[in-house]
């Protein structure tokens, strides 16, 4: 797994001097229907799971509060709906995520293939936000969308190998945007809490601001050195 | 009902939203409003030369009247409902004119397998899974589970649903509007009150393209500016750059029927789930049993009394949010209004999707509710009628395929 370490973070404590920061992280939850997307959220929210799950219509939201060391990481969570149908209304989710979660079934080769699918439409997405918007360099603290490849029901192998294992290792190689891949089981809560560390351990600096202690208001952070922040993004996303 | 932990659908109490005190006290009230309404009834029917059959309950229900309409909103006996709705819309004329049509589609449809039968059989555990009627079972002689009876009777009615209206096949959702009917009524009296809603109630909503969805959207986002002009604002603001197009001092300008503003998708499944699981399940009953008897007119009036309801937090939100932004302004000089404006927007829109998405859920003073929807003092939508969301929809449709093009 990817050391989580951050030099910048270091470097922006001692330019900030202030001790406490906060980020709102946006993420979404996209894969085909019943692979148990609501059911990882329900295992990070209330650590409870459900073997039968209501499907989910539409969308549905969470927030999860975060905390660690002095960063308080507020994250909003958006979970879809994995009827083909419902695909129209996805991009409204994934628009503006700083991460998509690629959610399959380790059991459906099926619903890998959706995946597939996601992952075309993210890359596209993406290629038009960065023609859109090259190389912003206003203060607004937004990186690449981290693309995460989830294979949930890791239980139901067996411990065995995942019969299309094969083509998941085709899958990382050939997609260099996807950074990682867990193998996740929300019924046992195996790599459930790993992946969100992942996640939230892989935030960048950039995007954190300081608390105003004082008057309780967000603040914008002007940071001088923002030009090298943003090409630290850009090489921690291309792993 | 008060000692058990399920309501008298069969479904749990309480939940994240509703404790247990919280459900207990109103049912405590409740329960003699209940007693009280069904003498009522009774009465109304006597009055109008009906009585109740030897099941007890009435074969037919009093012609459409002021009166009636008063009952209605102040709910239906539960184990009348069932046959008040269908007889409402008129299910029973659907039934004679297509004799025998049921029976043939339930033929073609046990041995069915497609796209649409993979995805009901993937729905089928999914739908009310804590309800007793809809839970599986342990055999305690051979010790395996079993599935409920129920659920083979939804898996017929969805499967006979994907034949019978191939434009909307299967689209989930409709298996909780199903199971629901279910509860209140027999197997092919549910699958026509399914095809009626989806046919007058609903059009369009469930297929495949959505398309009948983003037009309620955008005939909702009518019914908002004209009745609640300020929740109309947020939620036009609360849109990001991409709707920049939108000329808001432009009354004529109506780009956002087409693209929806991002915060009319916490409504989705408002009108798809026509409110199960949006609101309490007797809160939603006692909607259906206005819905049935009037028109669709009544889910846009319900859907405008639960944004009357949320109006101060949305504009408390929206306000704190706003200072925010100022705030950001005045501080960081030189960052661009645009921006920030952004980047708050954000935050806020998640903020009010929650506060949309959560606060119907603890909607469990059902009477207080629908009093507020069609109070005449202050809820200027509750004279919404049937003609004029019609010319809502045809004006929605007619501008969305205009900038379609």
């Amino acid at each position: 797994m990817e050391s989580a370490t951050r030099p910048s973070g270091r470097q922006h404590a001692l330019l900030t001097t202030k001790p406490k920061r906060t980020v709102d992280y946006k993420i979404v939850l996209l894969g085909e229907s019943s692979v148990g997307k609501s059911s990882i959220l329900e295992r990070l929210q209330n650590n409870t799971f459900d073997d039968n799950k209501s499907s989910t219509i539409g969308a549905a939201f969470i927030s999860k509060k975060v905390v660690r060391e002095t960063d308080l990481i507020n994250l909003q969570i958006w979970d879809t709906a994995g009827q083909e149908r419902f695909h129209n209304l996805t991009p409204l989710y994934y628009r503006n995520s700083n991460a998509a979660l690629l959610v399959f079934d380790l059991t459906s080769l099926e619903s890998f293939k959706k995946a597939e699918y996601w992952i075309n439409e993210l890359e596209t997405y993406i290629g038009e936000v960065e023609l859109d918007e090259p190389a912003s360099n206003e203060g607004r603290g937004r990186d690449t969308m981290k693309i995460i490849l989830v294979g949930n029901k890791v239980d139901l192998l067996n411990g065995e190998a995942c019969p299309f294992e094969d083509q998941i290792k085709e899958f990382m190689n050939v997609h260099k945007s996807v950074v990682n891949y867990f193998k996740t089981s929300a019924k046992k809560n195996l790599e459930i809490i790993d992946l969100f560390e992942y996640i939230t351990n892989s935030i960048d600096d950039t995007l954190f601001y300081d608390i105003d202690e004082e008057n309780k208001s967000k603040k914008g952070i002007i940071d001088l050195n923002f030009s090298n922040a943003t090409s630290n993004t850009a090489s921690s996303c291309s792993c | 009902i008060k000692n058990s932990e399920f309501d008298r659908y069969g479904f749990k109490k309480t939940n994240h939203y509703i404790s247990t005190k919280d459900y207990n006290d109103w049912w405590d009230e409740y329960c003699p409003h209940l007693i009280r309404r069904k003498n009522k009834w009774v009465k109304l029917l006597e009055k109008n030369g009906l009585y109740l059959n030897s099941d007890g309950i009435p074969s037919r229900f009093p012609v459409k009247s002021e009166e009636m309409s008063k009952f209605v909103k102040k709910g239906i006996p539960a184990e009348w409902r069932g046959r008040a709705w269908f007889s409402f819309v008129h299910g029973n004329e659907r039934i004679k004119e297509n004799k025998g049509l049921y029976e043939e589609l339930v033929k073609q449809s046990i041995d069915l397998v497609n796209e649409n039968t993979d995805a009901i059989e993937k729905d089928l555990h999914r739908t009310f899974p804590e309800n007793i009627y809809f839970k599986n079972y342990t055999d305690p002689a051979t010790n395996t589970e079993v599935e409920s009876p129920m659920l083979n009777t939804l898996r017929r009615v969805l499967k006979c649903f994907s034949l019978y209206k191939p434009t909307i096949g299967y689209c989930q959702s409709l298996n909780f509007i199903t199971g629901l009917l279910l509860l209140f009524m027999e197997e092919e009296e549910t699958f026509w009150m399914l095809v009626i809603i989806t046919e007058k109630f609903l059009p369009g909503v469930h297929e495949s393209n959505l398309e009948g969805l983003a037009v309620n959207q955008g005939m909702l986002l009518l019914c908002l500016k004209q009745h609640l002009p300020d929740v109309w604002k947020i939620i036009m603001d609360n849109d990001r750059e991409d709707c920049d197009s939108y000329d808001s001092n432009n009354d004529d300008d109506t780009s956002y029927l087409f693209f929806l503003p991002t915060l009319t998708f916490c409504t989705t499944n408002w009108f798809m789930s026509l409110f199960i699981g949006v609101l309490p399940i007797e809160t939603t009953l006692r909607i259906w049993d206005i819905i049935f008897y009037e028109d669709s007119k009544t889910i846009f009036q319900i859907c405008l009394g639960i944004f009357k309801m949320l109006d101060p937090e949305l504009r408390k939100i929206y306000l704190s949010m706003n200072n925010r932004s100022s705030s950001n302004l005045s501080d960081t000089g030189n960052t661009s209004f645009g921006s920030v404006n952004s980047f708050n927007k954000e935050l806020l829109s998640s903020e009010l999707f929650q506060l949309i998405q959560n606060t119907p859920k603890r909607i469990v003073n059902v009477n207080l509710f629908i009093e507020e929807c069609f109070r005449h003092d202050s809820s200027s939508f509750c004279k919404l009628t049937q003609p004029e969301i019609q010319r809502c929809r045809n004006f929605v449709i007619s501008s969305r395929e205009r900038h379609s093009t």
